[in-house]
C-alpha cells in the first residue's frame, strides 16, 4: 500500500472515532392527561314547608318528602367541593319570613340512608361522586320561624348551590 | 512498509481501529434517558392546566450520564398536541421558561431554558445532569372525556467545548 492509501485509512480511521463522539442521541417521554366528564348539578325538588302557623316553627328534615334535593353528576369517583353561598336567612313574601337551622345528607343513592350528614353554608363540603354512576344526591332541610303576627300568604326563597372538581 | 511516515500513519489508523485516539479527547458516550411522563393528571373541560418544571410529581425529567464536565446541546421535539378519544386533542403549549437544566440533578436547582429552542448545559464533574420539562394543557369547555397522551422527544450531543 502506498504512502497515499495508508494516509487514506487513517483519516478514514479517525473519522470514524471523531463522528461516535458528535453523534446525537435521543430520548422520549409521554405527556398524560385524564379529561374529565363536565359536572352537571340539577336542583331536583324545592324545599316545601307547606302550610306555616303563625308563632309555630316548623322543621323538614334532609330525610322528609319535601326536603330540598339536588343532583349532582360528574366524572366517577372524583371529589368534588359543595358549597352554599348566601343561604337566604328569610323567605319573603307579605313580609319575611325566617329561616335557618339549615341541615343536609349526601349521598351517592336517591336517599338518605346511609348517607352522609353535613350541615349546608359557604364553607367547603367535601365528597365524593358514585364509583359507577359518577352521581351524588344532596337532601337539604332547615326551619321557619314564623312570627305571632306573621302576614298570611305565600313565602319563597332561593338556594344556590355550588359544585366545582377539587382535582382529587 | 519500511519509511518512518508510513509507519506513523499505520499507527494512527490502528490506534483508531482498536479505539485509541491520541488526536482527540476520550469521553463516555452521552446517553439521554427519560425517567418521568410530563403528567397533567386530572383535568377539567375549558381550564388549562400549567404544570411547573419545579412539580416533582407532574414535571417531565430527564436524566443525562457522559463526559464530565462536557458541555451538551439539547433540542426537544415538542408535539403541539395531545390526543385522546375518537381523535379528539387537546392543544399543548411551552412557555420560555418551562425547561430547566440542572447538574446538580436538582429540581430546586435548576437552570431554565427555552425547550423550544436550541439550548446548550453542561455536565457535571461526575458527567451527569437532569433535565426537567414543564408544560401547558388547554381543554376546550366541551373536551372530549378520557385519557390524553403524546410523545416528547430530547435529543442531545456533546458540543466538543
Amino acid at each position: 500500500m502506498n504512502t497515499a492509501s495508508k494516509l487514506s485509512l487513517a483519516v478514514l480511521a479517525l473519522s470514524l472515532v471523531g463522528a461516535s463522539v458528535a453523534q446525537a442521541q435521543s430520548a422520549t417521554i409521554a405527556a398524560t392527561a385524564t379529561v374529565q366528564t363536565p359536572l352537571t348539578v340539577t336542583g331536583a325538588a324545592p324545599l316545601a314547608f307547606g302550610n306555616v302557623f303563625p308563632g309555630l316553627a316548623k322543621t323538614v328534615a334532609p330525610a322528609d318528602p319535601t326536603s330540598g334535593r339536588f343532583t349532582i353528576l360528574g366524572q366517577t369517583s372524583a371529589e368534588v367541593s359543595i358549597t352554599f353561598p348566601g343561604l337566604p336567612a328569610n323567605l319573603t313574601g307579605a313580609g319575611n319570613l325566617p329561616i335557618g337551622t339549615y341541615a343536609g345528607v349526601h349521598n351517592n343513592t336517591n336517599g338518605t340512608a346511609g348517607g352522609t350528614v353535613f350541615t349546608p353554608s359557604a364553607a367547603s363540603t367535601l365528597a365524593l361522586l358514585d364509583a359507577t354512576t359518577g352521581n351524588r344526591f344532596i337532601f337539604i332541610g332547615a326551619t321557619v320561624t314564623p312570627a305571632v303576627a306573621q302576614t298570611p300568604g305565600a313565602y319563597s326563597g332561593t338556594i344556590t348551590m355550588n359544585v366545582v372538581y377539587t382535582g382529587n | 512498509m519500511h519509511t518512518t511516515p508510513g509507519r506513523i500513519l499505520w499507527s494512527l489508523a490502528l490506534a483508531a481501529l482498536f479505539g485509541h485516539a491520541p488526536l482527540l479527547a476520550q469521553g463516555r458516550p452521552l446517553v439521554p434517558t427519560g425517567i418521568q411522563d410530563l403528567g397533567f393528571g386530572a383535568l377539567i373541560p375549558g381550564i388549562a392546566t400549567h404544570v411547573l418544571r419545579t412539580d416533582p410529581v407532574g414535571s417531565g425529567q430527564f436524566t443525562l450520564r457522559g463526559t464530565k464536565d462536557a458541555q451538551v446541546q439539547m433540542q426537544f421535539t415538542l408535539p403541539p398536541s395531545m390526543s385522546g378519544p375518537l381523535g379528539a386533542t387537546i392543544p399543548l403549549s411551552f412557555g420560555a421558561t418551562d425547561g430547566g437544566f440542572s447538574a446538580a440533578e436538582s429540581i430546586t436547582n435548576q437552570v431554565a431554558f427555552d425547550p423550544r429552542a436550541t439550548s446548550l448545559g453542561r455536565l457535571s464533574n461526575n458527567g451527569r445532569a437532569t433535565i426537567f420539562l414543564g408544560g401547558t394543557a388547554t381543554p376546550g369547555p366541551a373536551q372530549r372525556s378520557g385519557a390524553y397522551s403524546a410523545t416528547l422527544t430530547l435529543t442531545v450531543s456533546y458540543t466538543g467545548l
